[in-house]
């Protein structure tokens, strides 16, 4: 028997956070957040991958918007985007 | 032409006609929030910047959507910050009343309202056993208490009325399979709809239930059973076959909404007298599902 909620998952040779520890946890974070507005939430929900110019190193990052914290993503150079939001979320609500 | 088992229950429901005119219209959709991984005002202003309006209920952290909305196409559903779920249906836990550390069993727990909710009332700590003995219906239950947040629930896979380690809880929940006609409407014709068709004896199910159950607690332990249905034979007989096989006693308790007491007799057979403990919802009152919640102490 386990209790508890899946923290990490192995994708390749990288560990990602998950969606669901990020949501209950992620507001502890004090860096590698990313705080996107509506508009460009929005975007990165529909279109999967946005352009931003991040000072911080490639990676997991958490991503907000507003007072919402919504899940992961993939930061990657040069400053690209990807979204790592579970797929139902997207479907749901785009 | 009122159907059965409906028209049986004339003898009780109190405003009969209320009841029968309620039954003809659409039960209202709930929510309840979740604390655990925001606070009250974060989850309320998401909802609204999607237009999701909410009404105050009695029942703490339950609302009523103002208009009737697909819940589950909301940001605030898959940020894990609300579980659509029946005003009635948070009445169990609230008897219960489970405390931060506690250790509690949910022995029918899928799809896990009751097991989130009071995950809820117990900050995320002590911990809770959420068990179904349909493996089918896990997914659903473990897919809740990931989307909410919540650590502090193990989930497993018994029969409810095999269920092991006797003795142990301080709190067990029994939300027994049942006919579920609490939740029952009627079409234009008053014919039933969804009525559950099944060659299942349920009371014999509760009752093997409720037995467990008292058994998994600890003395001085509290359980509630609780059932979706008004009929008489899987609520207030259950709960005398309980006391007339263990020596568990039944305790009072106020509920935050209309209710009415137990019954002693019903079709000419008798209950025990401690039965006007029990509560009973009835969804006219409510403008809910109709609901049953017993709870009952095992002595030390």
């Amino acid at each position: 028997m386990r209790c508890g909620l899946p923290f990490v998952r192995r994708t390749g040779l990288y560990l990602k956070p998950t969606t669901v520890m990020v949501q209950r946890f992620g507001d502890l974070a004090d860096k590698n957040v990313v705080d996107l507005e509506p508009l460009g939430m929005k975007r990165l929900l529909s279109d999967g991958e946005i352009d931003v110019d991040l000072d911080i190193d490639p990676g997991y990052v958490i991503v907000r918007s507003g007072k919402n914290i919504w899940g992961v993503s993939l930061y990657l150079l040069p400053g690209r985007l990807l979204s790592r939001f579970p797929k139902g979320m997207r479907q749901a609500i785009v | 032409m009122i159907p059965n088992p409906l028209a049986d229950y004339m003898e009780f429901i109190p405003d009969w006609e209320a009841y029968i005119s309620h039954l003809r219209r659409p039960l209202p959709a709930y929510l309840r929030i979740n604390t655990l991984k925001a606070s009250s005002d974060v989850v309320f202003s998401t909802l609204n910047s999607e237009g999701v309006r909410l009404e105050a209920t009695a029942v703490k952290d339950f609302f009523r959507l103002g208009a009737a909305g697909q819940t589950k196409a909301t940001i605030g559903y898959h940020l894990g910050y609300i579980y659509p779920q029946a005003l009635s249906s948070g009445l169990p836990v609230l008897a219960l009343a489970p405390r931060a550390g506690d250790m509690v069993l949910d022995l029918c727990a899928a799809p896990g309202g009751k097991s989130t909710h009071m995950a809820q009332l117990m900050g995320d700590s002590g911990i809770i056993i959420a068990n179904d003995r349909k493996f089918g219906r896990l997914t659903a239950l473990m897919a809740n208490v990931k989307r909410l947040g919540i650590t502090n629930t193990v989930i497993t896979c018994y029969k409810g009325e095999h269920f092991p380690i006797s003795g142990s809880f301080d709190k067990v929940l029994v939300d027994a399979p049942c006919s579920g006609d609490g939740k029952f409407r009627l079409d234009q014709n008053d014919e039933l709809l969804h009525l559950k068709r099944g060659r299942t004896f349920l009371p014999a199910i509760q009752k093997a239930l409720i037995q467990r159950a008292f058994d998994l607690l600890r003395p001085g332990g509290i359980m509630v059973y609780s059932t979706c249905t008004l009929n008489p034979q899987e609520n207030e007989e259950v709960v005398s076959h309980l006391l007339k096989k263990r020596a568990g006693e039944l305790l009072p308790w106020i509920p935050p909404i209309d209710w009415e007491p137990g019954l002693t007799s019903f079709k000419g057979r008798n209950y025990h007298e401690s039965c006007v403990l029990c509560r009973r919802f009835y969804p006219h009152k409510i403008d809910s599902v109709g609901f049953f919640v017993a709870k009952i102490l095992r002595p030390t």
